[in-house]
């Protein structure tokens, strides 16, 4: 080791990676940031020079290594006196003005000034010291940094001296001075440990300072090969640049020089010229007599995003100046569209009082502000308020104050979704779903509707023609003892407005394992219906449905749908096959939020469209617990018109605690008080896309937003001025706003809501129908991954059993607008739209005709 | 549990109040008594992690930040003070919050000063209540491995385990594990390029590929596969990396 390296105890090697840690935009960063700071402090001239460059070495050995030297010009150097670590242990941490050389070696000092020039806390030579990695006498990446760095001052003295982090922290004392040093810089240095840097450099010619970061890291040299770090010192230093503050080049191994320019959107200082893509602020105060100088906003369609990846947003936001150095970028995604964000650029900078107020908030890694400060909020709330006037101005955003919605209004959207989509329904009418045994036993009833066409690939069935082998298969668990059921079949037009009950069957007996219910042919006529006949003389779209019901209450249904003598419809399917999951509290009904000791009923069901047999693999967990592995599931081929064939993957019931319980039987799953996923998985065998559906679960804490299962929240839009009748804005991943405008003239034209024999009395049908528009739209918004949740949500919704039939048309809709939407929409939007204004139309009828 | 937060008013006496989220018909002081019991048990959990950060860092003598915050972790799960009944209903965070500014202002229950609580978490971060979110969520995480076996699995880097610790899906133990062993596998110079940073991030980059945290591939997780599967698993999702060589 060498001996006139003076050690100390610090661990130099773990504080650079502390320190460099501590930057969330990273080392590049750094190295943009800290060395043109340094430089900027130490300025003596009106324009401080920086040069980056590249220099290619050769080792003992032959093999190549590279140096980084950042050379300034226009500084005082690294002038005052050479203290030695006795003299500096003896000073304390106290350093005067233009003491730089010793600040610059120490460690840990604060300046009488206040300031932290020249790196005294570390952060500059951090910057240096992390992208320095030494190699050994074996050629090898040893666990230590280094760097060098001289300085001619304006006195002519010339001083090199050597930081070498082995990991205590050492330095060189004394420097080499003078000839000793320009020798050393012409030919190698070593170091004492057989380390030998390559030097072959030529002494500074005019005073300032240049660091030399010795074997390169491959980090830094392919940044500077590939222009990242040219992008990191344009995003920090671009202002500094364009007043003429600041010349900073970046010169590669072969000499090749680039100077770092301002971007090519704020060259020419665009909003001096009137240019109508930007906006301007100026003098803007916020509290105290502090002033933002200017906030400038830009647009331009033309502009394609410019980011460095992985790192927090650095152009497309409103870029935070102080002292013309980049140090935050402000999110304005609250208020810029995404598709608007790719052109949007914008800056802030601030009078000279109010930057000495933001600098003593400013992180010591200089790349964020401490919001807690009131100063910082205030900026940050000033600039957000040009931002959304920004975009109100070109009409981005539409100014929306809104509020809850009046109580009436509130009661009875509450009425309306709950009769839709509370979810909470004990009846489960695709299929099958839960009730209470007298016993307050929950019994899981599952039910199938069994049926071949005349052909396999069709549910068209011609006069004269029948539908064969038709059965209802019937389930219940647990079934401790003998159940007996009632079941029935009904056909309906869909455009008839009752359904013709055709075969009744009581007292089918259930036992273990499950029954089927035999109902044996049916010869579709038109004509008279006798044995084995059925009348159907309309032609088009018929449903059949079976409905089971135990003591009185219907537990579970299936359809099927057929066309007499008419083809049904078809549309191609992108994806035939989806997925969905629900989990319902049993224990408190209604209740999202699930707390310890809650039994929580969980299911994974999948869906098949496809006219052939499909094998799919389904993959379902609840955090840890694997719901399905992999697990393979056969659904039935299903005749083009008809409805889908379904089957459930995961049907669990599960008790929900907040930590380990005693060792029990019942099926239970640990959580911690928090937000958790149900999620699912389907891949279709041969086929590589994945369907996936999830949904959140809380645990002891309320979901945000809306505590109820409802779909969606409601509020009243107060502004006046155009807006649309509804709009849907999703806040979160599940909290979900339904707006309208109070002022809408339709809606203000109509009486107030009251008590009215109709439900829909006046503004109650205005809310009726945008309910119904909003819960389609909600139900269709994850249908992009296949994810059938929220569809099967509004199809299970608890109508009254005595409307069966309406039931049976508005799950239908559904279902069509479901397949029209999977389709290619292009070509059946007529269709599809027609169906969506169906849907609705049915949802209100229904919704009236409850009470 | 209500917890009970220490601070300092502008004359720099010491103050505390209650926080919590159990219902309270005004404010949480009414359940002082309840928050000051915690308080005393959170001392021996700071004077555990100061024990166990020493006693560990003497047989490591390797990084110290990481030591000292796998110890508050590894502290914490050994106190039991998650386990309480207590705890069942309220969220960790207030628990963290009361922790850290303990830790920051170095206060006992007694009001006595322990100096050598503050080396336990960070001093230079200015927004605290990230950092106090993390020290102990993350140190809580860390401790799932034994001291050794995380240094292993991160190389003793704090900077390497947030990575990881930052993508919800990759937090499993069990693929810490197989992330181990598969280094461990490496030979030398391999695993020493695998820990620099950058590499390190497109490690865990196509980690995450192969299990999301959200979206289609998402269901099933490290945590569902057996070790041996795992292994398998980031053998074939890592192998990139090592046919380079």
């Amino acid at each position: 080791m060498a001996t006139d390296f003076v050690p100390t105890a610090t661990d130099m090697v773990q504080g650079v990676r502390n320190i460099i840690d501590g930057y969330s935009m990273g080392p590049l960063r750094a190295l943009a940031q800290e060395p043109v700071q340094n430089s900027k402090d130490a300025k003596c001239q009106s324009q401080v020079r920086v040069e980056y460059q590249l220099h290619q070495r050769s080792l003992s050995d032959g093999k190549e290594c590279f140096l980084l030297t950042v050379t300034d010009r226009g500084t005082s150097g690294l002038q005052g006196t050479m203290l030695l670590k006795e003299d500096r242990d003896n000073r304390g941490l106290d350093l005067g003005t233009g003491e730089n050389w010793a600040a610059f070696e120490g460690q840990g000092f604060t300046r009488k000034d206040q300031s932290d020039s020249l790196g005294s806390r570390g952060q500059g030579k951090s910057a240096f010291l992390y992208h320095s990695r030494p190699i050994n006498s074996d050629g090898k990446t040893v666990n230590r940094y280094l760097m060098l760095y001289d300085t001619l001052l304006t006195n002519g003295e010339y001083r090199l001296g050597v930081r070498y982090a082995s990991p205590a922290d050492m330095v060189k004392e004394p420097p080499l001075l003078d000839d000793a040093a320009r020798e050393t810089l012409s030919s190698a240095y070593h170091i004492g440990d057989g380390t030998v840097v390559p030097l072959r450099l030529k002494p500074l010619d005019e005073p300032g300072t240049r660091v030399i970061v010795p074997f390169l890291s491959e980090e830094a040299l392919l940044a500077v090969r590939n222009g990242e770090l040219h992008r990191w010192l344009q995003r920090c230093w671009w202002r500094a640049i364009q007043i003429g503050d600041l010349d900073v080049h970046v010169t590669d191994e072969s000499g090749s020089s680039k100077s770092i320019r301002p971007p090519v959107w704020w060259q020419g200082e665009p909003w001096e010229n009137g240019d109508k893509r930007i906006a301007i602020g100026e003098y803007i105060p916020i509290d105290g007599g502090l002033k933002i100088k200017r906030i400038v906003l830009s647009y331009d369609e033309d502009l394609e995003a410019d980011e460095i990846d992985d790192y927090s947003t650095q152009y497309s936001g409103v870029q935070l100046l102080r002292g013309q150095q980049w140090i935050e970028t402000l999110d304005v995604r609250d208020f810029i569209p995404p598709e608007r964000l790719p052109g949007f650029r914008g800056f802030a900078e601030f009078e000279k009082q109010l930057e000495r107020e933001l600098k003593k908030t400013e992180k010591p890694q200089h790349e964020s502000f401490n919001g807690q400060y009131a100063v910082v909020k205030n900026i940050r709330n000033a600039i957000r308020d040009a931002v959304k006037q920004f975009a109100e101005e070109r009409g981005w955003l539409v100014s929306t104050e809104t509020q809850d919605a009046p109580e009436r209004v509130q009661e009875f959207v509450t009425e309306f979704l709950s009769f839709f989509a509370s979810g909470a329904g004990t009846t489960r009418r695709e299929r099958g779903g839960v009730s209470v045994d007298q016993e307050g036993e929950h019994l899981n009833w599952q039910c199938e509707l069994l049926l071949d066409f005349p052909t396999a690939k069709s549910s068209r069935v011609n006069w004269g023609e029948s539908i064969t082998n038709v059965g209802v298969t019937v389930e219940c668990e647990p079934l401790k003892s003998t159940k007996h059921v009632e079941v029935s079949l009904e056909f309906s037009h869909e455009s008839e407005m009752k359904p013709v009950t055709v075969k009744h069957q009581e007292n089918v007996a259930l036992t273990e394992g499950g029954e089927i219910a035999p109902f044996g042919d049916f010869q579709v006529v038109t004509g008279h219906a006798g044995e084995g006949k059925i009348r159907l003389a309309k032609r088009g779209e018929w449903a059949l449905r079976a409905s089971v019901r135990y003591r009185g209450e219907e537990v579970a249904s299936a359809r099927r749908r057929l066309y007499v003598e008419d083809d049904p419809p078809c549309f191609p399917q992108p994806r035939p096959q989806t997925v969905s999951v629900s989990v319902k509290n049993i224990s408190r009904q209604g209740q999202r939020r699930i707390n310890n000791g809650d039994e929580i009923s969980v299911q994974v069901t999948v869906t098949n469209r496809a006219s052939d047999e499909v094998v799919v693999h389904v993959d379902a967990s609840l955090e840890d617990r694997l719901l399905a592995d992999k697990r393979e599931v056969r659904l039935a081929s299903v005749p083009a018109g008809d409805t889908p064939s379904r089957a459930a993957v995961v049907s669990e019931r599960l008790r929900v605690y907040t930590s380990a319980p005693l060792p029990s039987s019942e099926p239970h799953i640990v959580l911690q008080p928090g937000r958790y996923y149900l999620r699912a998985d389907l891949r279709a065998l041969n086929s590589d896309e994945i369907v996936h559906a999830s949904l959140p679960i809380y645990i002891e804490i309320d979901p945000g937003g809306n505590p109820s299962q409802l779909p969606f929240t409601v509020e009243s839009i107060e502004d006046a001025g155009l807006h649309p009748m509804w709009e849907l804005e999703k806040r979160s991943e599940d909290d979900w706003v339904l707006k309208y405008p109070s002022k809408h003239p339709i809606y203000h034209q109509l009486s107030q809501l009251q008590h009215h024999r109709s439900k829909l009395a006046g503004q109650s049908s205005f809310i009726a129908e945008i309910c119904a528009n909003g819960l389609l739209e909600w139900a269709l918004y994850p249908l992009n991954t296949a994810d059938m949740s929220r569809v099967d949500q509004l199809k299970e919704s608890q109508l009254n059993g005595s409307l069966t039939y309406g039931q049976d048309v508005y799950c239908s809709h559904i279902d069509r607008l479901v397949e029209l939407y999977n389709s290619e929409r292009e070509e059946d939007f007529s269709t599809y739209m027609k169906r969506w204004r169906q849907t609705v139309s049915t949802m209100v009828n229904l919704f009236e005709g409850i009470d | 549990m209500p917890v009970k937060i220490w601070k300092t008013d502008d004359y720099g006496r010491y103050t505390s109040s209650i926080v919590t989220s159990w219902r309270t018909e005004l404010v949480g002081e009414e359940y002082r008594v309840q928050a000051e019991a915690l308080d005393l048990q959170i001392d021996s959990v700071l004077d555990r992690a100061v024990e166990l950060s020493e006693t560990v860092s003497d047989e490591q003598g390797k990084s110290q930040e990481f030591v000292k915050r796998w110890a508050i972790g590894r502290a914490i799960r050994e106190s039991g003070v998650l386990d309480s009944s207590h705890m069942a209903t309220e969220q960790r965070k207030n628990l963290w919050l009361a922790m850290a500014r303990k830790c920051r202002l170095g206060v006992r229950a007694s009001s006595k000063l322990e100096e050598r609580w503050r080396t336990l978490i960070p001093n230079r971060e200015l927004e605290p209540q990230r950092l106090e979110r993390d020290v102990f969520a993350r140190g809580l995480w860390l401790q799932e491995q034994s001291c050794a076996d995380a240094m292993a699995t991160f190389n003793g880097s704090l900077a390497l385990a947030r990575q990881l610790y930052s993508r919800e899906s990759l937090r499993s133990a069990k693929l810490r594990g197989a992330l181990q062993r598969w280094f461990q596998e490496l030979n030398p110079p391999q695993r020493s390029r695998m820990f620099r940073r950058e590499q390190f991030i497109a490690v865990v980059k196509t980690l995450q590929k192969r299990w999301p945290s959200r979206g289609p591939g998402s269901a099933k997780r490290p945590a569902h596969f057996s070790d041996q599967e795992l292994d398998c698993e980031v053998q074939r999702a890592l192998s990139q990396f090592v046919s380079t060589d």
